[in-house]
């Protein structure tokens, strides 16, 4: 005969279903005539549920993908980067690994690109080695625009030019407000991980203006800590525009950065 | 050239396959060790560095989930511990349990209003060492069982008895305190 003792020895198993039928049996006679192990159970389940109830503050933004992005640096890397991931993990990269990796920016008109694809306008990003100018000012002055009509759903081509496979490379996109990325609607910020091969890399971009206002498109391509950014105007017109980029975007516009 | 995929096009990563599903969960658990979002957030990103040079080694693991549980407390008892500089605190008190009356537990007319419960259920945890908060979390919280603990903590299951009692006499008295 279960007395009182012995049932509160195993009433976690008895709240949880963990019991053996027979030992489950005896608890059921047992509590049928015990009203202060009944209300104990009561009491019990009660308890588990608060801690249950208890919130979680959640991660911060992205916090999963940067997560996985930062182990699989880590390695690459050969560093422990120890406590300081919020804090800026790209410090801890800018090491042997990368020294004398360049990066540039750079948009041409459709009629240079490599490849082509009907009405797609295309800007170019550019990943070389030991390439040295001073482009960036250049290109802070010439941020390529691009005009689609509202309403309108075109492609925008993104070309990232590397001179070595890059493994593990992550893509920001932060979108206008007057602009949607088709299939992604409602999200103005989009980042997740790729690998370049060695050449032309490209990213096709389905578009929808949704208003008639201009917009900034940043594209961020970030590698062993290094970013580089490309910056595209997005002119929403209320009629058809013409598919050509704007004048004077032939040729290298874009911007070199040394990793240090 | 190559035709890059769109987010959520490509293929993860073995590891990336292997460990995404589990993160949420982990910070879950960090959490609630640590009690706050940015030692969760730290304590699971160096699990993961941990465990990215030993991803083929996770392929093999049959149950991934308690596995990286386990790596998780080791390294919370490892170095969070020492960061916080709180003391171990190991309760053998097996007999504790043993002695267990009714009175002793919580009983109904505790309940108090919904969210005045949880918030001073909270209050209550948080002040917990991180021994008991670790214990009441996998096992009241996560619903591990006692057997599996026992593996998974490398103790024997009247120890995490005995433990898991004390810690929620702790809350218990606490609560108390607070009425």
């Amino acid at each position: 005969m279960m007395n009182c003792t012995d049932f509160q020895n195993h009433i976690d198993e008895y709240c949880r279903a963990d019991l053996s039928p027979e030992v489950a049996a005896d608890s059921e006679v047992h509590l049928a005539s015990c009203s202060e192990c009944a209300r104990a159970v009561d009491a019990h389940n009660i308890f588990l549920a608060s801690l249950k109830a208890m919130p979680v503050d959640g991660p911060s933004e992205g916090f999963a993908i940067r997560a996985l992005r930062i182990a699989a640096e880590s390695e690459v890397a050969g560093q422990n980067v120890g406590h300081h991931h919020r804090r800026g993990f790209m410090v801890g990269f800018g090491s042997a690994a990368v020294a004398g990796l360049a990066l540039w920016v750079v948009a041409i008109s459709p009629q240079q690109m490599p490849v082509t694809s009907g009405s797609s306008e295309m800007a170019r990003v550019g990943v070389v080695t030991n390439v040295a100018t001073n482009a960036d000012k250049r290109a802070d002055k010439r941020i390529p625009e691009f005009s689609i009509a509202l309403n309108e759903q075109r492609d925008i081509k993104l070309a990232f030019f590397s001179s070595e496979d890059l493994k593990g490379a992550t893509i920001t996109l932060q979108m206008p407000e007057n602009v949607a990325l088709v299939g992604y609607e409602g999200q103005r910020k989009l980042v997740w991980k790729t690998n370049l091969a060695k050449g032309d890399n490209t990213l096709r971009l389905p578009i929808m203006a949704t208003s008639v206002t201009g917009g900034l498109l940043v594209a961020n391509i970030e590698y062993m800590g290094k970013v580089k950014t490309l910056r595209v105007n997005l002119s929403v017109g209320v009629t058809d525009v013409a598919p050509d980029v704007a004048p004077g975007l032939s040729g290298r516009v874009g911007f070199e950065m040394r990793v240090v | 050239m190559k035709i890059l995929p769109f987010p959520g096009k490509e293929p993860a990563s073995t590891f990336e396959t292997l460990v995404h599903p589990h993160i949420n969960y982990l910070y879950r658990l960090a959490f609630r060790f640590c009690g706050n979002q940015e030692d969760a957030e730290d304590l699971v990103q160096d699990l993961l560095i941990k465990l990215y040079p030993k991803r083929a080694e996770l392929e093999k693991v049959e149950k991934l989930r308690p596995w990286m549980t386990t790596s998780l407390y080791r390294m919370f008892v490892d170095g969070y511990r020492k960061k916080t500089r709180s003391p171990l605190e190991l309760i053998d008190d097996e007999t504790a349990f043993y002695e267990t009356t009714v009175s002793d537990d919580f009983t109904p007319d505790m309940v108090l209003a919904e969210d005045q419960r949880i918030n001073e259920i909270q209050a209550a945890f948080n002040r917990l060492s991180e021994d008991h908060r670790v214990l009441l979390t996998l096992h009241d919280i996560e619903g591990y069982r006692l057997v599996e603990l026992e593996s998974m903590l490398d103790t024997p299951v009247g120890t995490l008895k005995s433990r898991i009692h004390r810690a929620r006499a702790r809350m218990r008295d606490m609560l108390a305190g607070n009425r």
